[in-house]
Order: structure tokens, then sequence, then C-alpha cells
């Protein structure tokens, strides 16, 4: 049976000389994804990064107590066999647990790590990209498992160029899978973006301290959960075409554009990290082929799934030109949708970014703008936090004033948040 | 969806329903249509000319991604002297028209089916009731006109079986069949018809219209209740009112009989070519413009088949003719012969 199960939600009909197709494809893991011949799935490989610098001293010791608390947490979630390591990060980066390669979970395995996460104390800078360097030589050793690592920082990255950051990313690419946290408001959003855009994860806030531990536990059961590792989504499209974009748009919105891998002249993979069983998830296609006659039939793009380079058809996206324009001129409802829902997180982007340059007249239409979308498409959890950034006079006009003050840290949720985007509705069904 | 439709009875039964409750029709028997085999191309691709191994087992073009026309889209059958033609014109996804020609020592016979049904089914239908048909005019042994009405009814059976016995939409077609008799002076020419495909005799003298469309439009005209412009205006005026298929109610063809005596063409087409010269004097002219002295029938049918999608090509399009005298009998076998021969 099939791993891997796709719609295409469309509208095939072009106009005469029209030539931009657009295309959503919801793409579905079965009950039972798994590799081939493997019953058992395969092993998930963590290794958990935290930031142990100076400044996890601050509020009198809590970050780094928390820290610590929330990293023998996830190490009690991890099943039994699980292999994992733990780094500590400062301006450079040490492996805690083991003393080097991996670890396997057991009871025994556990009790020591914890033992020696509990005598960690915090002292030093920040260098995220050592760390990641670490994590990849760890992960290295073990190419055919689910690799995952939760990357937890508290500041900006002041120990380092830049340049050796994207460096060492970019040799990340590909090893392993990273979810980034924040924890605090000190830490750039940037740069945690860099590391989870290129390495397939998320990124999010963690005001607290308190609320690091269900945090921590939450990620390493979804990482658990991965069974199907190295998943592309390869993309025929006929000569002469281009791909203006694909991008995921849910759970939340990256653009997979710029990853493209040729496999040949027609045919790109585009990774997409490991799968759950019953995750689904939608991207967003835009391809320009030339343009066909009244009457002509082509395809667009022929969408597969690569798991381990063995490819699987999943769905077509087809253009077939008309004169009708009742035909040509509808737009599919999917695709209306996520065009809104990336629009939100655009807005919501500018507009925080006019706020913070001075700018109120632009902030207060860009975040009126994003308030009405948020409330026409259901997307309650941006809606609530644009809340808290403006007051709402009317969310169907998008009629807003900008609060006078403003938590940073509500101001960071909503601006790494804004990726999220929400299905569409039932409405009208 | 809420429910389907019993195709033995018309009652609305349940989605998970195996048996009609009002007839004990089996609802479950044919679940599914059975798999589309795999496109086998035989030729390049009609787009870009790439070799035919670019050509993918669901028929795209792996080079330039153009659809390959499937086996139903453009229908040659050459017999020389008579021909047919059946394309899926511009607009239409598939070619749910269909004809079927044929003769022996005695008989010619050409039939022409246009499916009405926007249903999967409508082109299997269409395709049985033109073989159906066409088998009954040269082998039944009955008067020409008692063999039209055998030769609809066999349509109609043929298209009742290629019903599956759930669906939304009954399959349906048109149908109209020309018999000649051959080796009597003058020519007799018998026409059988139900719904809007045609038959023209068309001549150097003129061309003349040997059917009438059983249209709403044409049957409200003859009843005299409305006006010609309150039946034009109507949505109804281009419905057809006659069929085959399994909600006819009448599938009693009307049928005419013409003896010929001056050389001439027979024609006989579906609305795909008909619409685009409606006007009998528009058809007359495009018969005589695209016909060309010692022009094969099968190159004429091309011609009138490119005529009506450069017109538009909004229906499929069917056209079968003969020119009379016959100057060459056809082979008696009936089967096609081989469609190389020109």
């Amino acid at each position: 049976m099939s791993d891997f199960q796709a719609d295409v939600f469309q509208n095939e009909y072009l106009p005469a000389g029209g030539n931009t197709l657009d295309a959503v494809i919801t793409v579905n893991s079965s009950a039972t994804a798994s590799p081939r011949g493997d019953s058992a799935g395969k092993r998930l490989v963590e290794v958990i990064i935290i930031d142990v610098s100076g400044s996890m001293n601050e509020d009198r010791g809590r970050k780094i107590q928390a820290a610590k608390l929330a990293t023998m947490a996830a190490v009690d979630t991890l099943d039994d066999g699980v292999e994992f390591a733990i780094i500590a990060g400062t301006d450079r980066a040490h492996q805690l647990f083991p003393r080097q390669g991996l670890a396997t979970a057991d009871a025994a395995s556990r009790k020591a790590a914890k033992d020696i996460i509990n005598r960690v104390r915090a002292d030093g800078g920040t260098a995220i990209g050592t760390w990641l360097q670490l994590a990849a030589q760890i992960h290295r050793a073990r190419p055919d498992a689910i690799s995952h690592s939760i990357l937890l920082t508290d500041g900006k990255n002041q120990h380092e160029a830049p340049h050796v950051l994207q460096a060492s990313i970019d040799a990340c690419v590909g090893l392993f899978q990273c979810d980034c946290r924040g924890l605090g408001t000190d830490w750039n959003i940037s740069e945690m973006r860099l590391v989870a855009n290129a390495l397939l994860g998320t990124v999010d806030i963690i005001p607290s301290p308190d609320d690091m531990v269900p945090e921590f536990q939450s990620l390493i059961a979804s990482a658990m959960k991965r069974e199907v590792g190295k998943v592309a989504l390869r993309l025929w499209s006929p000569k002469g075409a281009e791909i203006e974009f694909l991008k995921q748009v849910s759970p939340t919105i990256e653009d997979l554009t710029p990853k493209a891998v040729a496999i040949n002249d027609l045919t790109n993979d585009y990774p997409l990290g490991a799968w759950s069983p019953n995750e689904s998830r939608d991207y967003h296609l835009r391809v320009r082929i030339p343009a066909g006659g009244v009457g002509d039939e082509r395809l667009g793009a022929r969408v597969m799934l690569a798991i381990d380079d063995e490819a699987e058809p999943v769905a077509l996206v087809r253009a077939i030109w008309t004169d009708d324009e009742n035909l040509s001129t509808r737009i599919n409802r999917e695709v209306a949708h996520y065009t809104g829902q990336a629009e939100l997180a655009e807005a919501i982007h500018d507009g925080l970014a006019a706020r913070a340059a001075g700018d109120d007249g632009s902030a207060t239409m860009k975040l009126g703008r994003a308030v009405q979308i948020a409330h026409e498409t259901g997307n309650v959890a941006s809606a609530r936090l644009l809340e808290k950034v403006v007051d709402i006079e009317d969310p169907k006009t998008g009629t807003v004033r900008l609060k006078r003050n403003v938590a940073v840290e509500d101001e960071m949720a909503l601006d790494v948040r804004s990726t999220r985007t929400v299905r569409v509705g039932k409405q009208g069904q | 969806m809420s429910g389907r439709t019993c195709t033995t009875c018309g009652e609305i039964a349940p989605d998970d329903a195996n048996w009609c409750e009002a007839c004990g029709n089996d609802l479950a028997a044919p679940a599914e249509a059975p798999a589309e085999p795999a496109y086998v191309a035989t030729a390049p691709c009609v787009s870009c000319n790439a070799d035919m191994s670019e050509v993918t087992d669901d028929g795209w073009c792996q080079q330039c991604g153009t659809k390959q026309p499937a086996p139903g889209d453009h229908v040659v059958d050459d017999h020389g002297e008579f021909a047919v033609v059946s394309d899926r014109g511009r607009k239409h996804r598939t070619n749910e028209d269909a004809g079927a020609i044929g003769a022996n020592d005695e008989v010619l016979a050409l039939v022409v089916c246009d499916g009405v049904s926007s249903t999967d089914d409508a082109q299997h239908a269409s395709q049985a009731a033109a073989a159906a048909a066409v088998q009954v005019l040269l082998d039944s042994g009955s008067p020409a006109g008692a063999r039209l009405h055998e030769a609809a009814l066999a349509a109609q059976r043929a298209v009742v079986d290629a019903t599956p016995a759930v669906v939304e939409t009954p399959p349906s077609c048109t149908f109209v069949a020309a018999l000649v008799a051959l080796g009597d002076e003058p020519t007799k020419i018998t026409i059988g018809w139900l719904g809007d495909s045609r038959a023209y005799w068309s001549a150097d003298s003129g061309t003349r219209l040997l059917t009438q469309d059983h249209t709403w439009a044409i049957e409200q005209r003859m009843i005299g209740a409305m006006s010609p412009e309150e039946i034009d205006a109507d949505e109804r005026a281009h419905s057809i009112t006659r069929w085959l298929g399994k909600d006819a109610l009448d599938v009693t063809p009307e049928v005419v009989e013409i003896s010929i005596d001056e050389p001439g063409l027979l024609v006989v087409c579906s609305d795909g070519l008909w619409n685009y010269a409606a006007p009998l004097g528009d058809f007359h002219q495009l018969v005589g413009d695209t016909y060309a002295p010692g022009i094969e029938m099968v190159d004429l049918a091309e011609k009138l088949v490119t005529f009506a999608n450069d017109a538009g090509g909004h229906d499929n399009i069917t056209v079968a003719l003969a020119r009379f005298p016959l100057t060459e009998p056809d082979s008696p076998d009936p089967a096609p012969l081989d469609p190389s021969e020109s």
C-alpha cells in the first residue's frame, strides 16, 4: 500500500495565452507510513543543545534551572532504545553526555545523563555555530536515522561572526532537523529562523522559564512519532516551465523554492524532512508553463513523493486552455485561502517592522489588514496574538489602533508565530 | 452526496444501500468502473514530436506535458466510396459521439450517435448503439422501414446494456441511420432518427435536409401555441425530445424514404458539424466549397471536421459520407477495411 496520498486543488482552466497555474497540494501520510521493508520504522537520534551562557544565570538562576529541568524531562520522555546526546553551548560547544558519540536510552543512561545535567553551571558567551557543528558531528554517525535536535538559546549569537553561523548551518543541511526555541526576549528571531528554515524545523518563543518542561516534552514526543525520514517532494514540470514558488502553507508557511535540488533537467526535489504517520501538510505551487492553444490540455507538474530516493507518483497539476471565461476566471477556494494566509503573515511581518521603525501610519494599516484577514479566515490564534499588539475597533474592516504599551514577549510571539496558518474552513461547503 | 438513483425504477436509495427498497435492484453490483488501461503510445508526441518512449503510460508527454489523444478522440473508418470521421472537437474532454458504417451486396448503412449525457459512459453508450444498429441494418432481412425500427431497438438495448446499475444520469445518445438499397434504380435511401443528429442529401442542384430535429423548439413550432420569438428565447429550445437511453420515453424512430436520380452526397452528421452551418443554404455552400471532383470521401469528412473545429469545435463532431452513384462497390464484408487504404 501507499505511504502517501495527495489531493490537488486547482482551477485547471486557463484563458487563451494564460501561462500561470496555481495549485494547492495536500499530502497525507498513511496510518502505517514507515520505510519499506522495515516494520519497526526508523529510529530517532536526538541531540539536545542547551544554551549555558552566563546570561542563563539571570532572573536569579531561574533560567538555567528551568533549562536543566526541561532537559531532564526531555531525557525522561525518550523511549528505551533511542540514541541521544546532550550538548551544552557557550562561546564553544561542550558535549555533556555521553562523553562522546551517542548513548542508548535506558534507565541507567537516563539517570547518568540527568546527574550530569543537574551539575551544569552557566558561564561564558554564545557561539551557536559551534554548537551546530558539534551536533552535526554526532548526527553524522547515523546517516539512516530520523535525526533531530532541539536548540535552546536565550541570547543573540554574540561571540561569532554571522558568516561563521551561516557556514555552520550550511554544513548541517540534510544531516538533521532542528527545532529552535528562544527563552525570554533577548534572543534574535531572524537568527533562529535562519537555523530552523535551513534545518526544516520550527521556531517559537518560550516566554517564561515555567513553560519549558511541557515544551521540551512535546518536542520529544513529536520527534519520536516520526517514522519516515528524508522525504522529498519531487516535482516534474514540462520543458520551458518555471517553478515560480513552492511553499509549504500548512501547518506553517515555509518557502521551499530555494531548496530545490535538481534531479534532471525537468525534475527537482524539495526536502520535506521526516514524517509521522497520519500527518497532513499543504503546499502551494505556482508554475509558469508555455501557453497552449484553446482546447489543449497539458501537465503543469507531476507531483511525486521521494522516500529514500524511491519516487511514488501522487498527483497531477493540469492545464486546459479555454475561451470560456466562466471557467478560466474562477479562483480555486484552497488557492484563495492560502494566498490569504500568506498575505496575513506578510501583513504581520511588515506591520511589526513599520512599528519598530516608528512608522505608526503604515503599522496601523498593515496590522489592521492582518486583523481583517485573521477574522475572515478564522485564524483565531493569529487574531488573539494581534489583540495584544493592537486595539481592535472593527475586525470586519480592519480598523485598529496601535497599543501604547506592548509586552516585548507578546510582540515576539506575534512575529514568530505569524507563519502559522489555518486550513480552509468548513463554511460554505 | 445525498443518495443514489436506482437505474431500474428511479428510486433514491441511501449511499450505503445494497438493494433498492422499491424494486429490489442490486445497487452494489458494479461498484466501480474498471481501472483505465495503461496508455500505449503508438506515435511521437502530437505537440512537440518527442519520441513515443517519452509518452507515459497515463498518456502525457514527459517533455512538453501535452495530453496525448485518447484512442476515441479521432476515429476514422474509410471504405473508399463511403467513410466516417468522428472527432472530440476542441471543447469537450472526451468524444461521446460515435459513427459506424458498413455495406454488403445489398445495402449500405451509415449510423451516427451523439452521446448527450455528461457521464463517463455516454461514449460507451453511443459506441454500443451505433455498432448494434449498423449490424441490424446489414443483417436483417426486413423491408427498409422495418429495418430502421429494428436498428433503433437494437441500439436502445445496447445502450441499456452499457448503463451501469448505479448512475446519476443514465447515459443516452441521439440516433440517425441511413440505409441505402444497392442495385435499385433509382436509388432508395431510408432514414430513421431520434434527436437532433441529421441526414442531408447534397447535389449540384441543392441540398435537402432529410431529417427534422426532435427538439423542443421544433415541436413547439408544430404545436403553434407560442410565437417563434418566445420559442427561441426559451432555455429549453435546443433540448432534445427523443433519444436512446435507459430513461428514454419512446424509442420509435421517425422514418422517411427518398429516391435519388442524380449524382450527389449522402451526409449523416452530429450537431457538432451542422451547428456551424445551420441554415440549409450555408450547409449547401459548405459542402460545395469543401467538395472537389475525385476527392476521397474520408478526406472530405476530415475537411468538414476541420471546418467545425476551426469554427470553434464546441461539440464532438461526427460526419459519415457516401457518394452516389457508388463507382466501386465496397467489399461485401461489413468489417472495417484497412484504414491505410486510400
